[in-house]
């Protein structure tokens, strides 16, 4: 079994909050997203997302790290003073060492690269997922 | 070869003459006395003067000159041909051992005058004896005056050519650069003064003539330079040896001797005072000129630093520019992989249909539009400009905002812009878009270091009086004091471990002084820092 039907099969019964704030980014990645999560919650911007993960029951948070207003980092923050345990990705297109430890403070659970490799997001999926379920 | 015959020839002869005539002239002047005597004999000083200049070739010269001159002065044949050649060899050492010294033709310092006086006075004394003790041998002296005629035949020559050595030596030099009609003005002005007051006034005060003549040759040698002064001698010294011979003014003693002596050491207190302003002058235009090569080395030194300069910072705007189209570029290229994989995966899935088809070719053409678009923006920002003109100060605030945009947001920087009525300049609008560009940048990399909820960086443009005011704000914190001084010097950098290069706000300086006759200040305010750009604002903009 694929990396990828193994993390269809894990996730389809979680919900999701997709956070992007450019729109060409978001409607294809949602349109990615939506193979994997029957339950697909899309935000555009970090406020919008933590109203959104106040109002559901979220399992996993996707986000992108430079937005207005609320931040993927400030938004993990947030989220996590209230949830300790759910999964939180961070989506950005710095690479730097120092990068990932800066990261955790912020209580983020795994770092995903621009342009993202669909693969490893079903890996990263999985790898957050199979726990749970 | 031959035509150098010919000139060594023509110069002997012409110094043969010259000798014969100088000599007969100051054998004149003493009435009919012997050719023992104290006037100044002129004829020395032009040999030595022309075999210092021409070189020892020209010895001949002197030999006919003074062979004539003797033998036409009823000296015995013999004892002129001995007197000749004496004087001759005489030269030649005086020659040989300017060399030996390697004293200056231009006796532009102390050493050479002072070691030129040395000779003459030595050689001299050696010719004296020679031809004396000839004379006293051939019985045209006698044993009594044979001491008084060596030290007036000694003390004769050693003032014919401390007068006349210098004089050929300076105007041989110095031929090309003196400017002659100022230079005949300037010695006619003074021969005319000195014969005034000998000859017309009959001034007989010698200390009075003294202070007048002395101030005037010093003031024109220290103002026009040791040639002149040289001259200026000569001609004192031939007024002078007239008002002697007509028994004049100071010269009017009974006895001629007293007369002569007085003569002698009036045109020795000139010579002195030429000789030491002369050299002075000289030595003062050397320091200028050492001056002068040292500041035109420091000038072409910081003119290459400047360019040097300015290829640093083209290299560190190519920097800046490669970074920030890589900056715009990541989002575009995230969505053009996000489309590609959009299509594969519905296509493993089966589920390509047309709608995701047509999402992936409106996507990807949209990206590789804003891509290409990017690159354009930048290219013409960037571009240089190579004539000035009148340009909207908005529209370049407008176009910077609208390339880093994008930049500023990914950092959570707020970069605002308010808007003014449109403002005209004149200039280089790319020039102030870096400039501004630079400022904003460094505004950027100070906020992102901090750790503050809002973070704003704003544009403000105002005009009063003719003068368009671009105020740029942040609140980043300010520039620390101890380094205000400095934030416009070349590699000056806060940033050295992040790559900073120091030139940003140097190069800023530079185009805002430069390119746009404008102003730039800097002060720091509650918050954080505020830059001052004031352009000249053009009122007649189209």
């Amino acid at each position: 079994m694929s990396n990828i039907d193994k993390a269809i099969e894990c996730s389809q019964e979680l919900t999701l909050l997709y956070v992007e704030d450019n729109q060409d980014a978001r409607e294809m990645t949602t349109m990615i997203l939506e193979d994997f999560f029957d339950n697909l919650l899309v935000a555009i911007n970090g406020e919008d997302a933590y109203k959104k993960f106040i109002q559901h029951k979220i399992d996993i948070v996707i986000t992108d790290i430079s937005m207005p207003k609320l931040n993927g980092l400030e938004l993990c923050k947030k989220i996590r003073e209230t949830n300790k345990n759910i999964p939180l990705v961070i989506l950005s297109a710095h690479n730097q060492d120092n990068f990932s430890k800066d990261i955790m403070k912020y209580g983020v659970n795994e770092h995903l690269l621009k342009p993202i490799d669909l693969e490893e997001l079903a890996k990263l999926i999985y790898k957050l997922t199979k726990h749970i379920l | 070869m031959n035509k150098e015959i010919i000139n060594t020839l023509l110069i002997s002869f012409t110094l043969a003459i010259l000798y014969f005539i100088t000599g007969k002239f100051s054998l004149l002047f003493l009435h009919g006395c012997s050719i023992i005597n104290m006037g100044i004999f002129a004829a020395e000083g032009i040999a030595l003067g022309f075999i210092l200049f021409f070189g020892k070739k020209v010895w001949t010269g002197i030999f006919i000159g003074q062979f004539f001159l003797a033998y036409s002065n009823d000296i015995p044949l013999l004892v002129s041909v001995g007197i000749a050649v004496t004087n001759s060899f005489e030269a030649l050492l005086g020659y040989c051992l300017f060399k030996k010294f390697k004293l200056n033709l231009n006796l532009s310092t102390f050493r050479d005058i002072f070691y030129l006086i040395g000779i003459i006075i030595f050689i001299q004394l050696i010719s004296a004896s020679i031809s004396n003790t000839l004379l006293l041998m051939s019985d045209v002296i006698s044993i009594k005056e044979y001491l008084q005629s060596g030290f007036s035949w000694w003390f004769g020559n050693v003032m014919g050519q401390l007068l006349f050595t210098p004089f050929l030596l300076l105007t041989f030099i110095n031929y090309k650069t003196i400017q002659w009609s100022e230079y005949f003005a300037y010695v006619f002005l003074f021969a005319s003064i000195i014969y005034f007051l000998e000859i017309i006034l009959e001034m007989k005060n010698l200390l009075l003539l003294l202070s007048i003549s002395i101030p005037f040759i010093v003031f024109v040698v220290s103002y026009r330079g040791f040639a002149y002064g040289t001259a200026m001698s000569i001609v004192l010294a031939l007024v002078s040896s007239y008002s002697v011979y007509l028994g004049h003014g100071v010269f009017h003693l009974n006895n001629k001797l007293d007369n002569i002596i007085n003569y002698n050491l009036f045109i020795l207190a000139h010579i002195s005072m030429v000789f030491i302003t002369g050299v002075l002058f000289e030595e003062r235009k050397r320091n200028l000129l050492t001056l002068e090569t040292k500041i035109s080395f420091e000038t072409n030194k910081n003119k290459e630093q400047q360019l040097l300069l300015l290829q640093q910072s083209r290299l560190a705007q190519m920097g800046e520019l490669i970074a920030m189209i890589a900056h715009q570029w990541r989002q575009p290229l995230n969505n053009l992989s996000l489309a590609n994989q959009l299509l594969i995966s519905k296509y493993t899935k089966g589920k390509l249909d047309d709608k995701t088809v047509m999402t992936f070719k409106e996507h990807s053409q949209k990206q590789i539009k804003h891509m290409s678009k990017t690159i354009d923006d930048f290219r013409n920002f960037f571009k240089a400009e190579k004539k000035s003109q009148d340009f909207c100060v908005n529209d370049v605030i407008s176009h910077i905002l609208d390339i880093t945009q994008n930049i500023y947001e990914n950092h959570s920087i707020e970069l605002n812009f308010v808007k003014m009525p449109k403002l005209y300049s004149h200039g280089y609008p790319n020039e102030l878009g870096q400039a501004i560009l630079n400022i904003i940048n460094n505004a950027k990399d100070a906020l992102i270091e901090l750790d503050k909820e809002h973070k704003y960086i704003e544009i403000e443009l105002l005009n009063r009086e003719n003068t368009i005011y671009l105020l740029v704000k942040d609140n980043a914190g300010g520039i620390a004091e101890d380094i205000q001084e400095k934030i416009f010097d070349p590699y000056f950098s806060t940033k050295k471990d992040k790559n900073g290069t120091g030139l940003g706000l140097y190069m800023t300086k530079m185009i805002i002084d430069e390119k746009l006759h404008g102003k730039i200040y800097f002060y720091n305010t509650d918050e954080g820092v505020t830059f001052e750009i004031q352009l000249k604002e053009l009122n007649n903009a189209t």
